[in-house]
């Protein structure tokens, strides 16, 4: 009776959700584009959302969320992604600030910034990547001195989603000397108000349109003690903890799904079954990855370590979000063209064009391999 | 798996490792081993399944999941997957369970009443252990719809054929007057397909588990250039690869052994996609299990090719990857424009 009842709640969100996009999308309120977590901007369409109570709806009712369950949450976020709607505005603070405030924050910081998040209201930028610290993040350069009533932090840090109009940034900087026995200690995270004095964001332009990138300088900002996230010198653990649900989450298979969709319609319309071999493939691969990441899903919410499962989820995600193009190139034969009305050759180009992203951003592909292979007890 | 599934799996997994050596394999390569049948077939394994009043020993393809996994993994040399769906069109027709070996032969073979009963005509096809086995049961096309038949092996003309492992794979022409053979409900030849299909994902997901096992182990052990090759960036990414892809092979069979608990009508696709995504993976772990093995793998001496050859012959086998891959997308073609997804996700 209660998987039943369980699934009969989950069908309902399912159906409002999708509901919403086909009112969004007659209404022309946004274009499908693959992509769109990360380049999708539109904040009157998250703060739309957060009207329903889909942004931070894992997060307690006593703080703005909805008190739903984490798998709640990946249904309306599949089914948001699945349609290419724009969700980039409030995907880091819904994603990972949210819960990592609730998890590590103060109670002040809850009540100041979670209700604000779960409204649509307040953006959150996250940085940890530096020029010299890519895959080998422990190796920051950034530093954060005391001071009198807080800290000063000075560095780079890259690769900063959405920093030019996020409200506050989560920063990781280095706050005592590397131990080279352990050089995970000694990092901390702050929250900095991307208004402070001494940050200066500048676009870090890509291969598209666009800036979702931004370099951020910290020129000895000040940063108060009350802005202090978690514990000092916990800041490793603090951004690792967080991993498995980063990467596992459908983010990580759907970013080219609007270019299946169009695809499929055009084999469906042209009636030839020449492509299915190959659409079939595709789609099997993609319906195993789905099965997958609500698996890793469940053992998250269940309290089920998944550090393993994840990294084959975003290994395997990402390279089938790569395999789309070349189906879809294939299937289309068509020039891609980012300003075309054709929504093929537009799909296309932004999947060729943001492509070589996907298995860089949040683990490379090798550095996830290097986890599952530890894991398996190669040395 | 629950505390009672992991009691069944240890009992399998023992009978199944002393039957399974080297040794054993090599005796019976290329046919039966009987000994190990009647071992599964006293432990009530040969039924499972059938419910108990129809003559099998109960459980459901949950258990079959764990034993068929089993199985693949230890390369056994008995037709158990067929034989467990024989034994499922017999009691589906509320036909007894004969005892001795059973497999299942599907091809194409049409029945007409005649004097005595039925007179059956046709073709079965690659029929697994066809002339190792006591009985075989397929189904015909009748004007009365299908109908469940069995026969012996000695009143068929066989031409006996083997898959790229040497497991027999047999013709067998029939041409035999029947008294007992019943007809049965029109979904289940389509059942059968499902279930067939389900059943060889299974078993190449157990041996995809074992080609990644031998890969780790023999990676550990093999030292060149003064270490172990499993010190080497370049191998170890190789077997996180193949570590993918087992673990999706998995998510993809469970996902198929679910679907075809709550409801076999509404489970082909899931079944055409499990088909598809172990098939993907069994040809890329077993090319990464042979470069992983380097020269000595690829010898008839060692087991490797004991795992390798069968996950490349299983995954042709009910129906191949091919033609499971364009029923997938027939699947999502015939959906309606707004429809790929709500099919992806069953709802």
């Amino acid at each position: 009776v209660t998987v039943a009842s369980q699934t009969r709640e989950l069908a309902g969100l399912r159906g409002e959700v999708r509901s919403f996009i086909a009112d969004a999308l007659s209404a022309g309120r946004f274009q499908p584009r693959c992509d769109a977590w990360h380049a999708g901007w539109d904040e009157a369409f998250s703060r739309e959302l957060a009207a329903r109570g889909w942004i931070g709806m894992t997060l307690p009712e006593r703080y703005g969320g909805a008190g739903r369950s984490p798998v709640d949450r990946y249904v309306v976020v599949e089914e948001l992604l699945a349609a290419g709607a724009p969700v980039a505005a409030h995907w880091a603070a819904d994603r990972q600030v949210g819960p990592s405030l609730l998890r590590f924050g103060t109670e002040e910081q809850r009540e100041r910034f979670l209700p604000a998040i779960a409204r649509g209201e307040y953006f959150f930028g996250i940085g940890m990547s530096e020029p010299e610290a890519g895959s080998d993040l422990a190796s920051l350069r950034t530093r954060a001195s005391r001071c009198d009533g807080g800290w000063r932090v000075t560095g780079t840090k890259l690769w900063v989603t959405g920093a030019h109009r996020a409200h506050a940034l989560v920063v990781l900087a280095r706050t005592s000397p590397v131990d080279t026995t352990n050089r995970h200690a000694g990092l901390s995270q702050f929250i900095v108000a991307t208004t402070s004095s001494g940050v200066v964001i500048r676009p870090i332009r890509g291969l598209s349109d666009g800036h979702p990138f931004n370099e951020v300088v910290y020129d000895d900002v000040f940063v108060p003690d009350d802005m202090v996230l978690g514990e000092i010198g916990d800041g490793w653990r603090q951004v690792t903890s967080e991993l498995a649900f980063e990467r596992s989450g459908p983010e990580r298979f759907l970013s080219t799904y609007p270019l299946v969709e169009h695809l499929v319609k055009v084999v469906r319309r042209d009636g030839s079954n020449c492509h299915h071999a190959a659409v079939g493939a595709l789609l099997s691969r993609l319906w195993t990855l789905r099965q997958m990441s609500l698996a890793v899903a469940e053992s998250l919410a269940g309290g089920v370590a998944a550090e393993i499962p994840a990294a084959l989820v975003k290994d395997l995600g990402t390279r089938f979000e790569n395999e789309v193009v070349e189906v879809a190139r294939a299937v289309l034969d068509v020039e891609p063209d980012a300003s075309s009305d054709d929504a093929g050759a537009r799909l296309l180009a932004q999947a060729i064009l943001h492509a070589p992203g996907f298995t860089i951003r949040g683990g490379t592909s090798e550095i996830l391999r290097g986890v599952v292979a530890r894991g398996l007890g190669l040395r | 798996m629950s505390d009672y599934r992991q009691v069944f799996a240890g009992v399998v997994a023992d009978i199944l490792g002393d039957h399974c050596t080297a040794e054993r394999l090599g005796e019976f390569e290329g046919g039966l081993d009987r000994a190990l049948w009647n071992k599964l077939g006293s432990s009530g394994l040969t039924r499972l399944g059938v419910a108990e009043e129809d003559g099998g020993s109960g459980g459901s393809f949950g258990e079959i999941a764990v034993l068929l996994r089993l199985i693949g993994e230890h390369s056994a040399q008995v037709p158990i997957a067929e034989g467990l769906l024989a034994a499922r069109l017999l009691a589906a027709s509320r036909q007894p369970l004969p005892d001795g070996i059973l497999t299942v032969g599907v091809g194409d073979v049409a029945a007409t009443r005649s004097a005595r009963g039925w007179r059956i005509e046709g073709v079965l096809r690659r029929v697994a252990y066809g002339h190792c086995a006591d009985a075989v049961v397929g189904i015909a096309r009748s004007p009365e719809g299908p109908l469940v038949f069995m026969v012996a092996p000695g009143d068929t003309t066989i031409v006996r054929g083997a898959n790229l492992a040497r497991e027999p794979r047999d013709h067998m022409a029939i041409d035999v007057d029947l008294a007992e053979a019943v007809n049965a409900a029109t979904e289940l030849p389509a059942e059968l397909a499902v279930r067939g299909q389900v059943t060889r994902a299974l078993m190449i997901d157990g041996a995809a588990g074992k080609a990644l096992d031998l890969m780790v182990q023999y990676a550990n052990q093999r030292e060149q250039f003064g270490r172990r090759i499993s010190a080497f960036q370049a191998v170890q990414q190789q077997v996180a690869l193949a570590a993918a892809e087992v673990t999706a092979s998995r998510a993809a069979v469970d996902a198929a052994v679910a679907a075809l608990d709550r409801d076999i009508a509404r489970a082909s696709f899931a079944a055409d996609a499990a088909k598809v995504r172990a098939g993907q993976a069994a040809g890329l772990t077993a090319a990464i299990a042979h470069q992983i093995h380097g020269a000595i793998g690829i010898t008839h001496e060692h087991s490797l090719r004991l795992t390798t050859t069968r996950l490349w012959a299983w995954r042709e086998e009910w129906g191949t990857d091919v033609q499971a891959a364009r029923q997938v997308a027939a699947a999502a073609v015939t959906a309606g424009e707004q429809d790929l997804w709500p099919l992806l996700v069953g709802a």
